[in-house]
C-alpha cells in the first residue's frame, strides 16, 4: 500500500485551476521529486496534503486513511511534516525553542505545567536534548540560543528542517529547501536529505528548482505544469521528456 | 492599614489582572479590551456571595475567578475563530454588554448605584499571597509546552497549525486562564474597596491594563509587572490631576508604539537578562 | 401602523448616519487593514467645531458645517501622519497601529474633556426638527428626513468619487493590494492622506447629526462602536456592506427601542455582532483574506 496517494486531486482559486486532476503516489522510504515551472501548483499540492485548503475534487489518502477533509492539526499528528517556501520560523524564539515547539511527543498535563511537578522536568529535559540533537544533525547547534530571526538565511532553512524532523514524521514535505543557498550549502543539504531518508527512514517529497539536487537525490520525479502532471519517471526519463523541456524552456516556434 | 499598605494591595491586584492580560495579548497575541468585563464578573460574584450568602471570602474569590473563566471560555469558543481586529471589536462589545447587564439587572447587582457593604477581606497578607502564588503559576505556565504553544499561535498561527497545534483550542485556553486571573483580581478589588460599581469596570479600566502590557513589553512578564508597578504608582502620585490621567495614558500608548513598540523589556525577561547567550 | 412606520423611518435615518461613520471606517480598513479606533475622535471633532462655530459666528449651518468637515478631515490626516505613518513605515504588524489608534482615540476624547468640559451641550437649533407629515400615513421629524437625505447625498458623492475619479481608482487598487498599487506609481502616502481626509469628513457629518440627536459631549465618539459593529455585520472592508450593516443596525435599534425597551437597544446591537460573528464572521459582503503560504 502506498504511504501517500493522491487521486484526481483538484483545487480552484476563483477561475484559476491551481491543481488539475493530479494523481500520484509515493511508497514508504522513497524520495520523490516534485518539479515544474513557477506557478505550476507544487506548493498548492503540499497545502492540500497538509489540509490547509479543502479539496475541490479528488481524494488524498495517507497510510490508507482518507485525509481529504481533515484540518492541519488533525493531519500532522498522523505523521506528516513540512517546511515552507518562504520560511515560517518563530523569529523571536531561539533555534532550540523553535525546535522544542515541535517536540510534541514529550507531553504532560496542564496541571503539571502550572506546577512544574510530575513529568514536567523529565519531559522538558528530554525535549531539549532531542532538539539539540536535531540541531546537531542539521549542523547549526552552535547557534542554538540565538533568536531565529537573526540567523543567516542558510541556517534558517536548516532550522526549519530540524523543526519539521522534531515532529518525528513518516512523511516529510520539503518546499524548496535549497532556495537561496550557495553551492556548499546545497551539497550539505544533499547529504542531509540522504541521511534523513536512509538513517531515519523518512519518506520525502521535495519541491525544488535546483535541478542537480533533484536529479541526484530523487530516484523518481513528478513534473507539473499549470496544475497538472505532465511527466513522471526517473531523472533520465524526465530530462529528455519533451513536455518537461517545453514547460521549462518554452516551445520551439 | 496605612496608606502604603493600601498601595501595595492595589499593586498586587493590578499585577494579577495585568498578568492575565499579558498572557492573552503579550504571549498569545490576542489583542483584547474585554478584561474589565471579567474583573467585573469576579468582583460581583465575590461581593454577592460574601454579602448575601455568607460564603467564606476565599471560596468567594475562587468562585469569582471560576465564573470569569467559564464565561471567558464560553465566549471564546465562537469568537476566537476571529483574528485581529474582528476580535478586538467583539471584546469591546463584550465589556459594554456586561456593563449594561450589570447596570440593568438591578435585582441582583443593585444597578448603577453600586453594590456596597462588602467585607474587607483583601488584607495585605491576602493580596500578597494571592499575587505570589498566581505569579509563580503564570511563570510556570509560560515556561512549559503551553507557553511555547501560545507563543507559536502569536508569532505564526499558520505555522503552529502545521506543527499539529489546534490553535483555536490554545487561544481559548489562554483566554480562559486570562479570565480567571482577571476574575480573581476583580474579586480582590471588591474585598478591598468594599463597594463596587459597574462604572469601575469600563473601557478605561481595560485600556489601563492594556497600556501596562504594551508599556512593559508584549511578550515579557517581568516587563508587564514592572510597568504595572510604575503606572499604578504614577497614577497614585498624580491623583490630584487625574483628569489628565487618561490623556497621558493615551499619549503614552501612541508614543510607545511610534518610538519603541517593544516597550520596556521587549520580549526579554528581567530574570533572563544576565544569562550568557 | 403609524408607530411602526415612524420607527422604520427613525431606524433608517439613524442607520444612514451610522452609515456615514461606518463607511469612513471601512474605507480606512480596506486600505490599511486595521481598525482605526480613533475614528470616533473625528466625529467628536466635527461636532465641537460645528458647535463652537455656531455659537461664535452666528447660526449659519453652511459655514459651521463646512468648517467642521474641513477641520475633522484635517485632524484625520494629522492623526495619520503623527501616529500611524511612522509605525506603518517601520513594520507591518497591524497590532501596533491598533494600539496607537486606541491611544489617539483616548487623547482626542480627553482633549475635549479638558478643553470643553464634560457637560452635555445642545447644538443651537439650526437643523430643523419640526414634525413633518408624510403622505398622511405617519408623522416624522424633519430632522430624520434631513439626516437621511444628507447621508444619501454624501454617500452618493463618495460612490461617484470612488468609481469615476482617478484617485478613486487608485483607492480601489490600493484596497486590493497596497504594496502593488505603490509599485504601480501611486503615491501611497498621498493616497492614505486622502482616504483619511474623506473618512474624517464623513465622520464629521455623522457627528453633527448625532450631536443634534443626542447632544454633544466628549464621549460621543463612543457611539462609533456601533458603527464598527455595523461595518463588521456588513463585512469589514466592504463599503456597500458598511451601508447595509448600518441600516440593519439602525432599524434593529429603533424597533427595539420602540417596541420592546429602550434599555435593551444597545444589547440588541451587540447581539447582532455576536450573531454575525457566529454565523458568518466575514459579514454580509466581506471577503475572507487568504494568506499566501
Amino acid at each position: 500500500m502506498a504511504l501517500l496517494e493522491l487521486t484526481d486531486v483538484s483545487k480552484f482559486f476563483g477561475g484559476v485551476k491551481a491543481v488539475d486532476s493530479l494523481s500520484f503516489s509515493i511508497e514508504k522510504g522513497e524520495t520523490l521529486g516534485l518539479i515544474g515551472p513557477n506557478g505550476a501548483g507544487k506548493t498548492t499540492v503540499f497545502n492540500l496534503i497538509t489540509g490547509l485548503y479543502p479539496l475541490d475534487g479528488g481524494k488524498i489518502t495517507f497510510k490508507g486513511e482518507d485525509i481529504s477533509q481533515m484540518k492541519p492539526h488533525e493531519i500532522i499528528p498522523k505523521g506528516i511534516a513540512r517546511t515552507f517556501q518562504n520560511l515560517r520560523l518563530f523569529p523571536r524564539a531561539s533555534s532550540v525553542e523553535n525546535v522544542m515547539t515541535a517536540c510534541r511527543k514529550e507531553s504532560y498535563s496542564f496541571i503539571e505545567a502550572l506546577t512544574h511537578l510530575g513529568r514536567w522536568r523529565y519531559c522538558e529535559r528530554n525535549a531539549r536534548e532531542r532538539a539539540m540533537k536535531l540541531l546537531e544533525l542539521v549542523g547549526i547547534a552552535d547557534r542554538a540560543h540565538q533568536a531565529a530571526g537573526t540567523l543567516p538565511y542558510g541556517h534558517q532553512r536548516k532550522l526549519e528542517i530540524a523543526r519539521a524532523l522534531a515532529l518525528e514524521p513518516e512523511l516529510l514535505l520539503l518546499d524548496e529547501p535549497a532556495a537561496g543557498m550557495n553551492p556548499e550549502e546545497v551539497d550539505e543539504l544533499n547529504a542531509l536529505i540522504r541521511r534523513i531518508s536512509r538513517e531515519l527512514g523518512i519518506t520525502i517529497i521535495v519541491i525544488e528548482h535546483h535541478m542537480e539536487l533533484v536529479m541526484e537525490i530523487c530516484p523518481r520525479i513528478v513534473c507539473m505544469n499549470f496544475g497538472a502532471k505532465i511527466a513522471e519517471g526517473s531523472p533520465a526519463e524526465i530530462q529528455c521528456h519533451p513536455e518537461v523541456l517545453a514547460a521549462y524552456l518554452g516551445e520551439e516556434v | 492599614m496605612g496608606y502604603i499598605g493600601g498601595i501595595i494591595i492595589l499593586l498586587c491586584i493590578n499585577a494579577i489582572a495585568v498578568m492575565g492580560v499579558s498572557l492573552l495579548t503579550g504571549f498569545t497575541g490576542i489583542f483584547t479590551l474585554g478584561h474589565a468585563a471579567y474583573m467585573a464578573l469576579g468582583a460581583y460574584t465575590a461581593g454577592i456571595l460574601t454579602v448575601e450568602h455568607g460564603v467564606h471570602w476565599f471560596l468567594a474569590i475562587m468562585a469569582g475567578g471560576l465564573l470569569a473563566m467559564i464565561v471567558a471560555y464560553l465566549i471564546g469558543i465562537p469568537t476566537l475563530k476571529l483574528m485581529g481586529d474582528y476580535y478586538a471589536i467583539a471584546s469591546i462589545g463584550l465589556v459594554e454588554s456586561i456593563r449594561l447587564i450589570l447596570e440593568n439587572w438591578q435585582s441582583v447587582t443593585r444597578g448603577a448605584r453600586g453594590y456596597p457593604g462588602i467585607e474587607g477581606f483583601t488584607t495585605l497578607p491576602v493580596a500578597v499571597a494571592f499575587f505570589f502564588v498566581l505569579a509563580i503559576i503564570m511563570v510556570n505556565l509560560i515556561n512549559s509546552r503551553y507557553g511555547r504553544a501560545f507563543k507559536a499561535c502569536r508569532d505564526d498561527y499558520l505555522a503552529a497549525s502545521l506543527l499539529g497545534y489546534n490553535t483555536a483550542r490554545y487561544r481559548v485556553l489562554s483566554l480562559a486562564v486570562s479570565g480567571f486571573y482577571c476574575g480573581v483580581a476583580g474579586a480582590l478589588l471588591a474585598g478591598f474597596m468594599s463597594f463596587i460599581q459597574p462604572v469601575m469596570f469600563d473601557m478605561m479600566k481595560s485600556t489601563e491594563l492594556t497600556s501596562m502590557v504594551v508599556f512593559g513589553g508584549l511578550g515579557s512578564l517581568s516587563g508587564t509587572l514592572l510597568a504595572s508597578v510604575i503606572i499604578t504608582l504614577v497614577t497614585e502620585l498624580f491623583r490630584p490631576i487625574s483628569q489628565y490621567r487618561m490623556l497621558i495614558y493615551g499619549g503614552v500608548l501612541v508614543a510607545i508604539m511610534v518610538l519603541r513598540p517593544e516597550g520596556i523589556m521587549g520580549s526579554k525577561e528581567l530574570w533572563n537578562l544576565r544569562r550568557k547567550r | 401602523m403609524g408607530t411602526l412606520a415612524q420607527q422604520l423611518i427613525n431606524g433608517i435615518s439613524l442607520g444612514s448616519v451610522y452609515a456615514l461613520i461606518a463607511v469612513g471606517y471601512s474605507l480606512v480598513y480596506s486600505i490599511l487593514l486595521f481598525s482605526n479606533f480613533a475614528h470616533g475622535g473625528f466625529l467628536v471633532i466635527g461636532g465641537y467645531i460645528c458647535y463652537y462655530t455656531l455659537t461664535a459666528l452666528g447660526n449659519n449651518i453652511w459655514v459651521a458645517g463646512g468648517l467642521s468637515l474641513l477641520g475633522a478631515g484635517i485632524a484625520a490626516v494629522l492623526t495619520e501622519r503623527i501616529a500611524y505613518k511612522p509605525i506603518r513605515e517601520r513594520t507591518n504588524i497591524t497590532l501596533y497601529l491598533l494600539i496607537a489608534s486606541l491611544g489617539m482615540s483616548i487623547v482626542i476624547e480627553n482633549i475635549f474633556v479638558i478643553v470643553a468640559g464634560g457637560r452635555f451641550r445642545a447644538l443651537p437649533p439650526v437643523i430643523p426638527t419640526n414634525p413633518v407629515h408624510l403622505f398622511g400615513l405617519t408623522t416624522t421629524s424633519a430632522f430624520d428626513l434631513l439626516s437621511l437625505v444628507v447621508a444619501f447625498v454624501f454617500l452618493t458623492a463618495l460612490q461617484l468619487f470612488i468609481v469615476k475619479s482617478k484617485w478613486g481608482l487608485a483607492i480601489r487598487a490600493a484596497a486590493f493590494d497596497l504594496k502593488t498599487a505603490g509599485l504601480m506609481g501611486i503615491n501611497v502616502n498621498m493616497l492614505i492622506s486622502i482616504v483619511f481626509f474623506v473618512a474624517g469628513v464623513l465622520a464629521a457629518v455623522g457627528g453633527i447629526f448625532l450631536s443634534v440627536r443626542y447632544t454633544l459631549y466628549p464621549q460621543l465618539g463612543g457611539i462609533t462602536i456601533k458603527a464598527f459593529v455595523a461595518a463588521v455585520v456588513g463585512g469589514l472592508g466592504s463599503l456597500p456592506g458598511a451601508v447595509v450593516g448600518s441600516l440593519i443596525l439602525g432599524l434593529a435599534e429603533m424597533l427595539t427601542a420602540g417596541f420592546i425597551s429602550s434599555q435593551l437597544r444597545d444589547l440588541v446591537v451587540f447581539s447582532l455582532l455576536v450573531i454575525t460573528l457566529l454565523v458568518k464572521p466575514t459579514g454580509l459582503f466581506g471577503k475572507k483574506p487568504t494568506e499566501k503560504v
